[in-house]
């Protein structure tokens, strides 16, 4: 067990409260020559010089009181005294290093100002070259890509042109059908065939056109590269201003914090640009902080752009293929049952062996069938 | 000589020992009223727009402007959070120092009303509590004490070896010493309470006497006079205002403010904010410091007779 707890502890209890007492004649002392500075004149200096003389005097209450207490032998373990009060915020280092900070913003101001000026170059070539590319660029290429598109499109357009020639030829077999002795009076009239291959062609012709919206494909690939690369300048404009702001900015806070701070060095009667370069980092961190947050929250909002044009393409992109798909199934569906229909019409022995009034019933559900079928085609 | 003059003491703390077991002793705790109530800072000695000689540019003028008026502010809010412990009153460093600001009272065994441990904060709450602390730590050192006391006079009675029962007398007499600090302390808490109080109210008094003589000196100096940060903090704020001027910025004139003036204000509000600061911490440190008083008279006593 440590022995001389009691003296330990009345010597800090002691040394704490005294303080006070210590602080409080030396605070007499100091009114007394102020008093003394005061009484000889009126005049602005004059005060000025004894506000001065109080302020340094009174900055140096913690060394003094320190002074005292070690010729005394009591001094605190907790200090106690204003030096200690606030005087860890104001490490050398500390200061130094966030001064440094200072320093840059007459670069940032300058580098921000390039960047905004080249970006915006950048800018206005870019939106031109979309100008251009939307007024003309489709119309010009619009032939070659009519026919990149068909290429484009691959097996899926060839079985589609099939498919539909298929189904051409055999409207046209039906009509020599309904002509042939075979076929007279089954009652598939030359004008119902020519529906049907008008509806045919009427399909082509659909699928063409879905193969030329196909062609401008190259097209809106560039656009969207375009947008994109627009969306990247504009950023690079605004964090060029940004940047340049922010330079602005920080040098304003940095000399009202660093007079605050130059102020607090005096009052604690420490190292003034020291304490100056502090206030003037603190502040100029602070700023270049928020301006850094708000940097990167317009680059997630830029890349957020871009991905929206990205998957706003992706999307149209998936439609288009599905409503592809699902017209030449359903194409496919319709011409299969046609051809199957007609060719047992022609082939079996299904007209032969029926009264002519059976073979009006069958043909009229046929037509009734091919009717169905093409206007659900056309629905597509 | 030295075991009289050891005696005299014992019995002198036995005087006060009993004293504070029969009496309510309530003394010793206030704040210094009175440099607290000199007068104020007179209007009549503010200084002369007159005698004006330079007025600030308008930039200059703002920017010293925005700087007043922040430090006004902090001025304010840190009044107005005085209010809710006392007088609504800056707490500028001579206040402070002067032991005049109720808030910053270490004196929690005898408070004044309007202090951190006084009924006039939370109805004495936290006082209350600081208190029961203390008093609680004090029974139950005395209890301990009591106790080792009957054992060992119990063993010293059985005891029939003369060496073991000197050694059992030597060991009473430490722990009747011990009990008589363990109530001497806190008469000497209130003591050294009381001690710095008065040691402070004359040094106040010192800068009342000279305030009441130098009242023919020059203006600034009658301003000085009358407390010298809580005046001169007023009186440069009210100079940074007075010489500032006004700017006419085409919609309203603005007031401008004098930078010299602004500067000596905003040192001195932070300087005695700084103090303000130091005295908090130093009411936390003495506040814990007297709580643990009865245990640090037990930890003497344990570091003494380890070996009994």
């Amino acid at each position: 067990m440590k022995k001389g707890v009691f003296g330990t502890w009345f010597k800090e209890l002691a040394s704490l409260i005294f303080t006070q007492t210590v602080q409080a004649f030396l605070l007499a002392i100091i009114m007394s020559i102020i008093v003394n500075a005061l009484s000889s004149s009126t005049s602005n200096g004059a005060t000025y010089g004894a506000g001065l003389l109080a302020i340094i005097a009174l900055s140096q209450f913690g060394k003094i009181e320190l002074l005292i207490k070690n010729i005394f032998g009591v001094t605190s373990q907790f200090g106690g005294s204003m030096q200690d009060g606030m005087g860890g915020l104001l490490a050398g280092a500390m200061a130094l290093k966030l001064g440094k900070n200072v320093l840059d913003n007459g670069k940032k101001i300058v580098d921000g100002r390039r960047q905004s000026k080249l970006a915006n170059r950048e800018l206005t070539n870019l939106q031109n070259e979309k100008k251009n590319l939307e007024l003309g660029g489709v119309a010009d290429d619009a032939e070659l890509n009519a026919q990149n598109a068909l290429n484009a499109m691959g097996d899926t357009a060839d079985k589609f042109i099939d498919d539909a020639q298929t189904g051409a030829g055999m409207a046209a077999g039906a009509r020599a059908f309904n002509g042939s002795s075979l076929g007279g009076g089954v009652g598939v009239s030359s004008s119902q065939i020519d529906q049907l291959i008008s509806a045919l062609k009427e399909q082509t012709s659909t699928i063409k056109s879905q193969k030329a919206d196909m062609d401008k494909k190259d097209n809106s690939d560039k656009l969207n590269d375009l947008n994109k690369k627009i969306l990247e300048a504009q950023n690079k404009k605004d964090a060029g201003k940004r940047l340049a702001r922010s330079g602005v900015t920080e040098s304003i806070g940095a000399a009202y914090v660093g007079t605050m701070g130059a102020m607090v060095g005096l009052a604690q009667g420490d190292n003034v640009i020291r304490n100056a370069a502090t206030g003037a980092g603190i502040a100029d961190r602070a700023i270049a902080n928020r301006y850094e947050r708000s940097q990167k929250k317009a680059d997630y909002k830029t890349d957020q752009a871009k991905l929206d044009i990205d998957t706003s393409d992706i999307d149209k992109k998936l439609n288009a293929t599905q409503n592809r798909i699902t017209s030449a199934n359903t194409d496919r569906i319709v011409y299969n049952k046609m051809k199957k229909s007609l060719e047992s019409a022609n082939s079996s022995g299904f007209m032969k062996n029926r009264t002519s009034q059976d073979r009006a019933k069958a043909v009229e559900q046929l037509q009734k069938n091919i009717k169905k079928k093409i206007d659900a085609s056309n629905m597509q | 000589m030295k075991n009289n003059f050891k005696k005299i003491i014992i019995l002198f703390l036995f005087v006060f020992m009993f004293e504070f077991i029969f009496s309510n002793i309530r003394t010793y705790a206030m704040v210094n009223t009175d440099y607290f109530n000199m007068e104020e800072y007179v209007d009549a000695s503010a200084p002369d727009a007159d005698s004006v000689n330079e007025e600030p540019g308008a930039l200059v003028g703002l920017i010293s402007l925005a700087f007043l008026e922040v430090g006004k502010m902090i001025e304010n809010v840190v009044s107005w959070l005085m209010g809710l412990f006392g007088p609504a009153k800056f707490p500028w460093a001579d206040y402070i120092i002067f032991n005049c600001v109720p808030i910053l009272d270490v004196n929690f065994i005898n408070p004044a009303n309007n202090s951190l441990f006084g009924t006039g904060f939370s109805g004495g709450s936290i006082g209350e509590v600081l208190r029961n602390i203390y008093f609680t730590g004090l029974s139950i050192a005395i209890g301990f004490l009591g106790i080792i006391v009957a054992v060992m006079a119990i063993k010293m009675a059985i005891s029939t070896i003369a060496s073991e029962k000197a050694r059992y007398k030597e060991g009473i007499v430490t722990l009747l010493t011990t009990l008589v600090l363990l109530f001497g302390s806190h008469y000497l808490l209130s003591f050294t309470f009381y001690l710095n109080e008065k040691m402070v109210e004359v040094a106040s008094r010192i800068v009342s006497s000279i305030s009441v003589d130098s009242a023919t000196v020059g203006s600034g100096g009658v301003t000085a006079m009358n407390g010298v940060v809580s005046g001169m903090g007023q009186y440069f704020y009210d100079m940074a205002k007075a010489q500032g001027g006004e700017v006419d910025l085409l919609i309203a004139k603005i007031d401008k403010a004098a930078p010299i003036p602004t500067i000596l204000y905003l040192v001195f509000l932070i300087q005695s904010l700084m103090f303000l600061f130091s005295y908090f911490k130093r009411l936390f440190y003495v506040a814990i410091l007297s709580i643990i008083a009865p245990f640090v008279v037990i930890f003497d006593f344990l570091g003494k007779s380890v070996s009994l």
